[in-house]
């Protein structure tokens, strides 16, 4: 392949080549991953290859000799290899627990909001980022057990459909570079108009377990350090990596880091709950 | 779901190991990922069913432990060995 281009991804040790053959695939791979843009070294990597052919065009996307995806759609090339490249940093990650979680952080300090997909997590960490908190992750977290300090795997915030109607007034109308729109939801760059400053490291501070029920009211449930650790398990993505399966720190964890269940089905009453849960004021905003 | 019969015994499913918390138990399954949140009465009725006691007797016993609550305690141990059945975490002896 007569590539134009390489970009090295690397998280937590673990590193990936995204190889392009035009300055548009290129374009897409930054999009994606320019949070973790890392360094060329003589190691091998696991690597990708992102080709668009012709006018239209056609992308594609391979693994060595292995077909991933063929169409039209960028959206779905990037929603397909984004997955491929969470596996990789996950499936040999040894370093610590790798949570399937949004991540925001507040006062120089990290809110973990673990939760399956569907819970809800991705819409409150979007709606977290317009109020004034530093906009992490909405996918993985990486904790170390010594001190907690959380390692997001930043990348573009990816909303499904369902999500729209209540950011209403968050989400920005039109076509730029700071979305990528596709049938099943977008992509959206936080961080183009996130002024507040961001945290790479912060320390964990807080569990927030998200539940979306639409038009539910808002309420906030302490959770025992036992119910935590069993609805992280449910999120423990690396468990079979670490000794004993991990229970170990995770259990840990939760005696540690109080943890709490916020069920909410709009933004109405969602800032003011949050506000007085969190003791902090949310800027004005329009959701 | 077949309703639990008094004499049932069950065995415990010996995939799932515990860790303690401060009055609960949290069961865990490697094979499954998964973590089954027992609180002390449930976890009263694992404890007794791994030592082959039928439900009848665990009532009983517990009963007599919990003097005050023992109008809730037949629905409250049948309700634990649905949900531990349920979840895989008791399995029916057969023997």
């Amino acid at each position: 392949m007569n590539n134009t281009g390489s970009f090295v991804l690397s998280f937590c040790g673990q590193r990936i080549r995204i190889t392009s053959n035009c300055p548009e695939a290129a374009s897409l791979i930054a999009f994606l991953f320019e949070a973790h843009r890392g360094k060329e070294t003589a190691e091998e990597y696991t690597t990708y290859d992102v080709v668009y052919a012709g006018k239209k065009p056609i992308l594609s996307l391979w693994k060595e000799d292995k077909h991933l995806y063929l169409g039209e759609s960028p959206y779905d090339l990037g929603f397909t290899l984004m997955n491929e490249v969470i596996y990789q940093c996950i499936v040999n990650n040894y370093e610590g627990m790798a949570i399937h979680a949004a991540a925001i952080g507040m006062n120089k300090t990290g809110i973990l909001l673990p939760g399956k997909s569907g819970s809800g997590k991705s819409t409150l960490a979007c709606w977290l980022s317009k109020q004034n908190c530093s906009y992490l992750t909405d996918e993985l977290v990486i904790i170390s057990a010594k001190e907690y300090l959380m390692k997001p795997f930043s990348r573009p915030i990816s909303l499904k459909n369902g999500s729209f109607e209540a950011l209403k007034g968050i989400i920005p109308k039109g076509n730029d570079q700071h979305i990528l729109r596709g049938k099943k939801g977008i992509m959206l760059d936080q961080n183009f108009e996130n002024t507040t400053q961001r945290l790479h490291s912060p320390s964990l501070s807080l569990i927030l377990f998200p539940k979306f029920i639409n038009q539910s009211p808002t309420q906030i449930n302490r959770l025992s350090a036992a119910q935590a650790c069993s609805k992280l398990l449910e999120c423990y993505v690396n468990a079979r990596n670490l000794p004993g399966h991990g229970i170990g720190p995770l259990a840990q964890l939760t005696r540690d880091i109080p943890s709490f269940e916020l069920t909410y089905g709009c933004f109405k009453d969602l800032k003011s709950t949050m506000e007085n849960f969190l003791d902090v004021p949310f800027p004005w905003t329009n959701a | 779901m077949t309703p639990i019969q008094d004499s049932q015994c069950f065995q415990v499913n010996k995939e799932f190991q515990v860790e303690k918390f401060d009055n609960e138990i949290l069961l865990y399954s490697i094979s499954t990922n998964k973590g089954v949140y027992l609180n002390e009465t449930a976890y009263l009725v694992w404890t007794l069913c791994g030592k082959g006691y039928t439900k009848e007797e665990i009532i009983s016993i517990i009963s007599r432990a919990y003097p005050d609550n023992k109008n809730e305690i037949p629905q409250d141990v049948s309700s634990a060995i649905e949900s531990l059945s349920a979840d895989n975490v008791l399995i029916v002896d057969n023997e």
